[in-house]
């Protein structure tokens, strides 16, 4: 479910854009949920756990659009759920190439084989297809035998046909350096360039033992890029992104430079942490309480590096100073030594569980909006038949 | 003789998973594992880890000094957890995701100062690990009646979360009852019945379309055998709980023309191969799977059982 990029994007002219005009906080990165239905169900999971009537809502592809040009960032992921089970599909990402979007389409793969003819090569275009590791490891990840295969022959078929495929990763904690490192190397033969994230500890995900803690993730991918010297691994982030995991840098989470939009609106106040939610960007923006958010400031952001929260803070790192970031590229990055102090805990507030009434909340209007459908029908049929 | 194998049928991924760490804990660490409560309720299961040097024990003070100690799938309260740690145990965890997920659920719950209602049989080890998880009180209802009898006023914050086995149609009901006695009540509808459960269940209802008598091979102390030989005889059909082929009784075929076969999620697949030897002693069968749905869910091993 992460995302890749940022490597050979464009990305570089819109954030001194940003710079220029001074402003604070801007978006990097729509993270689009068009739906949150999934044909997988993955123990690691905290996206899909919701009841019926709201895992068969879908957004349009109006509103997809609109989302878009609303925040305006010049990417746009769109993870789930699974997006290839949304019936628009096609005709969304095809709507968000047009605006010259960079699209990430993070799919499973198990319809990718079937569903590609929905879709045109272009340089706007990516597949990020979800491979948490090689075969075993993979299956178990997702909780379904098969996967790997699966997704392995949707990748070669993508490729076959002219599209550019990435491969995503989200490392939990009993994947050992040394398989990682496999994993890195398969890619590469494979010919995909590679995202990773430690998985973010998702309060309603079914296995909760396998989510790393930030010092777990920092000597994990320190052991990972040790193995890696000398080899051509082919990461879509950014060089002081990985600094950052293997602990070389201490960075405070990014936010809003990665926006979630789904069915239940503008979520507040990133994509992994679900707070409540705003109707409009401007509205995300404004009214959220930025301040009150990210490691060391609240108790569910106490583990988190993932993607989405620091990728675009090493992203603005690197504009604010390029040699740091010439630096990490030349050297490589250090895999011995201290690490860069982490960030303190004593003083972040206590998690808040907010889940099941915004559940109940979106259920009710789902139950009274269908009973204004019924009611709008009956008044039809009463007045055609009168 | 027509026999229908249900399917789903047997050993669900949580079973998989809790014998695997097991058996992966013996080769790892080397003989004795110490296991709490039975890892699975099969006895065919728990004998043959006997043989490879797991002990099971009922209690935590049964366990020596620094013996690798596994918890049983069905989970264990935080009392359990704490005198694990209290004595420095080394613990593999082998409680089913699904509960823990239920676990969770209960401690949000009762973190946000709701009365927090179990639906769950009184007595089996999930429920007590259940009521041990979450830091507060946890009322336990087994059925519509004992909604009828709790005593909080109704506008009480409640919220509610399932046993993971139960059946899904009693679970139902229950939780409409409770819907309707409460004004202000959260709770996840059934999705805490795990899917194992869901699938053996619903394949039992279509077994029963097909056959005369339905044998259910699994442990007399396990949830959800016990459950899938209640369905069948609610929709009517005699049904029938066996451990093995051993316990067949042929009394119960005399007028059965087609027999269904179908296994708890805690007993492995030899036993159901015994229970149909069983019926070829008894005359000449013919075996054919029903079309159902196919499971090939996995769960992760504990990080210390796959790292190095
Ligand atoms: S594929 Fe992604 S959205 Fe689907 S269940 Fe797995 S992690 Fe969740
Ligand atoms: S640390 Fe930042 S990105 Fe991570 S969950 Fe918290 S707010 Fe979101
Ligand atoms: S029956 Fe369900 S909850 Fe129990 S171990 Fe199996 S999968 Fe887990």
């Amino acid at each position: 479910m992460a995302i890749p990029f940022f490597k050979e994007m464009r990305i570089g002219g819109y954030l001194i854009k940003q710079k220029l005009l001074g402003r604070k906080r801007y978006p990097l990165v729509l993270m689009l949920e068009p739906l949150f239905r999934c044909n997988l169900a993955c123990v690691g999971c905290g996206k899909i756990d919701y009841p019926d009537a709201i895992l068969n809502r879908r957004m349009t592809a109006q509103e997809c659009w609109d989302a878009a040009d609303e925040c305006g960032a010049p990417m746009v992921a769109i993870p789930g759920g699974e997006p290839l089970i949304h019936k628009e599909i096609g005709e969304i990402v095809r709507g968000l190439v047009a605006r010259k979007k960079f699209v990430s389409l993070c799919t499973n793969a198990l319809l990718l084989e079937k569903k590609l003819d929905l879709f045109e090569p272009s340089p706007y275009l990516f597949f990020s297809v979800h491979l948490d590791g090689l075969k075993d490891h993979h299956d178990k990840a997702v909780s379904q035998k098969g996967v790997f295969d699966r997704a392995v022959s949707a990748i070669k078929a993508a490729k076959a046909r002219g599209f550019t495929v990435n491969v995503n990763a989200t490392i939990f904690d009993g994947h050992p350096a040394e398989e990682i490192a496999k994993f890195l190397d398969f890619t590469t033969e494979l010919g995909v360039g590679v995202s990773m994230s430690p998985g973010y500890a998702y309060e309603r995900a079914p296995d909760q033992e396998h989510f790393l803690n930030r010092t777990k993730t920092k000597k994990l991918f320190r052991d990972v890029f040790a193995l890696g010297k000398g080899k051509k691994w082919n990461f879509m982030h950014s060089g002081l992104f990985l600094d950052f995991l293997a602990g070389n840098q201490e960075y405070e989470c990014t936010p809003w430079g990665m926006p979630a939009r789904n069915i239940f609106g503008w979520q507040k106040p990133c994509y992994l942490l679900g707070e409540g939610y705003a109707k409009t960007f401007k509205e995300l923006m404004d009214t959220t309480d930025w301040d009150t958010y990210g490691t060391g400031k609240y108790e569910k952001c106490a583990d988190c590096m993932a993607h989405c929260g620091y990728e675009p803070t090493a992203a603005t790192a690197a504009i604010n100073n390029p040699l740091k970031a010439m630096w990490v590229a030349l050297r490589g990055i250090k895999t011995t030594g201290p690490m860069a102090p982490e960030i303190d805990m004593s003083k972040q507030r206590p998690a808040q569980y907010i889940f099941a009434e915004q559940v109940e909340k979106k259920l009710s209007e789902i139950r009274r909006d269908e009973a204004a459908a019924a009611a709008a029908k009956q008044q039809a049929k009463a007045s055609t038949a009168a | 003789m027509e026999v229908f194998l249900a399917q789903p049928r047997g050993f669900c991924a949580g079973v998989v998973r809790a014998i695997e760490i097991v058996e992966r804990a013996l080769q790892k660490y080397g003989p004795p594992v110490y296991v709490r409560h039975e890892i699975v309720h099969n006895k065919y299961v728990v004998e043959s880890l006997k043989k490879k040097g797991a002990i099971f024990v009922e209690d935590l003070s049964e366990v020596p000094a620094k013996a690798v100690t596994v918890f049983s799938a069905h989970g264990v309260a935080r009392s359990v957890e704490e005198e694990a740690e209290a004595r420095d145990l080394p613990v593999l965890n082998a409680t089913c995701p699904l509960v823990t997920k239920v676990h969770n659920q209960g401690k949000r719950y009762i973190s946000k100062g709701r009365a927090l209602i179990l639906i769950g049989h009184a007595g089996h080890p999930e429920v007590e690990g259940t009521m041990g998880q979450v830091p507060g009180p946890v009322l336990l209802v087994q059925s519509v009646q004992d909604v009828a009898e709790l005593r909080l006023p109704t506008d009480t914050p409640v919220a509610y979360i399932t046993q993971t086995t139960l059946s899904v149609d009693d679970t139902k009901d229950i939780i409409a009852a409770l819907q309707a006695k409460f004004t202000d009540i959260q709770g996840p509808d059934i999705r805490d019945i795990c899917y194992a459960t869901q699938n053996r269940q619903s394949a039992v209802r279509d077994l029963s379309k097909l056959v005369d008598v339905i044998l259910v091979v699994g442990a007399a102390n396990s949830s959800n055998s016990n459950r899938l030989r209640e369905i069948g005889t609610e929709v009517g059909v005699a049904s029938y709980l066996i451990a093995d082929g051993s316990e067949l009784n042929p009394d119960w075929l005399k007028d059965a023309k087609a027999v269904g076969v179908t296994a708890g999620a805690s007993a492995p697949e030899v036993l159901v191969d015994d229970v149909i030897e069983a019926l070829r002693r008894i005359g000449p069968v013919s075996v054919s799977v029903v079309p159902g749905r196919e499971e090939n869910i996995e769960f992760r091993l504990p990080a210390e059982l796959t790292a190095g």
